[in-house]
């Protein structure tokens, strides 16, 4: 029998590649998940509600699960989250062993991040004179993140668990990586690498200093954010000048924003982020929310100026949770740089839609030709991400330009390698209003 | 004074992903907004009002030749928008040899152009529809 297509071929040509696009409604919690069944086979699991991680081994009393209630016990709640595991950080152990077969004044270097340790012995060295000589040294730096210890051989061991550190020698001394660093930061990379990295929002739930400070670090390269709680007394006193507010605020991340927590571990952060990812980027700011299950803090005028300030004084850009006017809000809303949470989202799911609109109109097209008509497509995707986010109130309509530049004004080496670097736009974010002034006059 | 110059070869027309081309000859794009920006209303004492539309509505009238392949592209997009409401997509008309330009963040097929075929090549007019047409007018 002759195939019928041998007579009428039918060519269907489909442009609808789909690109996945960020998942800003996607948090995630990291924790031990001790309990957890999939544990050591897989790096995370999803979950749509609480009660499923109990189905996976998680008991009610574990971290990972109060967060999660907390989390999906808002107004407004994500459809989707995951867990994901992270083991116990480990402080970086090097041993230095010093070689003095060679009796003569040496100079012994170690080198710790780039600070060079350097000790000069005297003409007869031993083991035991190099190994002190060196600690003192090294001991004496408080800069440095490893502590020296050991009586004829050098151990160096990180000062905090997960901060590691880097070791160089001179050729007299050897030197063993006796223990490496681990971080929760290695956790997450591999997470990321390994496991998914559809998330935008992560969890943890460590209170710990050490851990909010190297997981802020991280997520300061990656287009994610990183909602922390802290019950560090030292954050709403102003003259503390160690707590973890104090030094974030310093370093001026803009994807870690941090919560005061007068109790320890009620999960809070989880009640924020719960409430608020499943939004519209750019469509809510995270002042003036309510927490359900979260009983508000009790602050002082002073105390709450230490982490919040005034419009006009900076506080330490910690965000609190406490009664205004008889409803529990959050304030201010920001990321411990100074700068909104939701600018930071907003401009994320802005470069996100830009990437996701041209690359779709690059993988579904035949091809974009290189012409002012091309540039118009490409101009055009720019345009409607732009118009979509005005649309959920990120951005003012009015402002919007976007530009692209006639392709004969780009260079012949551009055009031959198919470069386009001739799009520009720019516009105003919407903003919100968090702080009013009303000036009046009332005359009898 | 420079001599300018308007080159319809350089106008750019996008509807959704596609350029739209082989304009007719003669009126090839019309662009219409359906309300004026304010209404005037005066009394008889000559005291006026003016009522502000906030209707940005309108429509991109285009007219290409029988042979243009955009009509396989409009035409797709019409019949996305009958099959599942799937054709409303991102207009942007710009006059490259000028600084006019108007955008759309959605615009669809108002309906299918009357169609007549005769001994010589005829026009097709598309009529792309939009709830809001964000508009510059500049010159050459």
């Amino acid at each position: 029998m002759t195939p019928v297509d041998q007579i009428i071929e039918v060519a269907i040509s489909r442009q609808t590649a789909a690109v996945p696009q960020a998942g800003f409604g996607i948090p995630v919690i990291m924790g031990l998940c001790t309990n957890a069944s999939w544990l050591g086979v897989s790096l995370y699991a999803a979950y749509s509600s609480a009660d499923d991680m109990l189905s996976d081994g998680f008991l009610s009393s574990d971290q990972e699960y109060k967060r999660a209630v907390k989390l999906t016990s808002q107004d407004l709640k994500p459809t989707q989250f995951l867990v994901a595991s992270h083991s116990v950080p480990v402080a970086q152990i090097d041993t230095i062993t010093p070689i003095v077969t060679l009796q003569e004044i040496q100079h012994f270097i170690a080198t710790i991040d780039g600070v060079p340790y350097d000790f000069t012995s005297d003409a007869t060295p031993t083991a035991g004179e190099v190994v002190t000589g060196l600690k003192a040294l090294i001991n004496a730096d408080s800069a440095c993140k490893a502590a020296a210890t050991g009586t004829s051989t050098l151990v160096l061991t990180g000062k905090t668990e997960g901060d590691g550190f880097t070791t160089t020698v001179s050729a007299n001394l050897t030197l063993v990586h006796t223990l490496g660093n681990h971080s929760i930061t290695d956790d997450i990379a591999a997470l990321r690498l390994g496991g998914t990295d559809i998330w935008y929002a992560l969890l943890i739930t460590s209170q710990l200093a050490a851990n909010i400070e190297q997981v802020s670090a991280y997520i300061e390269g990656q287009k994610k954010i990183f909602i922390a709680d802290s019950n560090d007394a030292g954050i709403i006193s102003p003259s503390s000048t160690t707590d973890v507010a104090y030094t974030l605020e310093a370093l001026g991340y803009d994807r870690t924003a941090l919560l005061y927590a007068g109790s320890a571990n009620d999960s809070r952060a989880a009640a924020w982020v719960g409430g608020q990812v499943p939004q519209t980027p750019g469509s809510n700011t995270w002042m003036f929310k309510t927490l359900q299950g979260i009983i508000p803090d009790s602050l002082t005028q002073t105390q709450r100026l230490a982490c919040i300030g005034t419009p006009t004084v900076p506080g330490k850009n910690c965000n609190i949770y406490e009664e205004v006017g008889g409803v529990a809000i959050t304030e201010n809303g920001f990321v411990v740089s100074g700068e909104f949470i939701d600018v930071t989202i907003g401009i994320d799911w802005l470069v996100s839609e830009i990437q996701t609109n041209v690359y779709r109109l690059l993988t579904t097209e035949p091809k974009i030709p290189y012409t002012d008509q091309g540039a118009g497509q490409l101009e055009l995707q720019v345009r409607k991400a732009m118009l979509q986010g005005a649309t959920n109130g990120l951005i003012d309509k009015l402002s919007i330009v976007v530009t692209a530049t006639p392709v004969l004004d780009i260079s012949d080496n551009y055009r031959a390698a198919r470069y386009y670097p001739g799009l520009n736009f720019s516009c105003r974010l919407a903003g919100a209003f968090h702080h009013i002034v009303v000036n009046g006059v009332v005359t009898v | 004074m420079s001599l300018k110059t308007f080159d319809p070869k350089q106008t750019v027309m996008i509807v959704g992903t596609k350029i739209i081309s082989g304009f007719a000859d003669g009126s090839y794009i019309k662009l219409i907004r359906n309300e004026p920006m304010f209404a005037l209303k005066v009394g008889v004492d000559g005291e006026g009002t003016r009522a502000k539309s906030n209707n940005k509505s309108g429509r991109y009238e285009i007219t290409l030749n029988q042979s243009s392949r955009s009509n396989d592209d409009l035409s797709a997009y019409a019949a996305a928008d009958e099959l599942d409401n799937s054709g409303a997509v991102p207009v942007l008309l710009k006059d490259g040899s000028g600084r006019m330009i108007a955008s759309s963040l959605t615009g669809w097929v108002q309906k299918y152009p009357d169609v007549e075929l005769a001994k010589e090549s005829t026009m097709r007019t598309w009529i792309i529809e939009s709830d809001e047409i964000l508009i510059f007018i500049g010159g050459n």
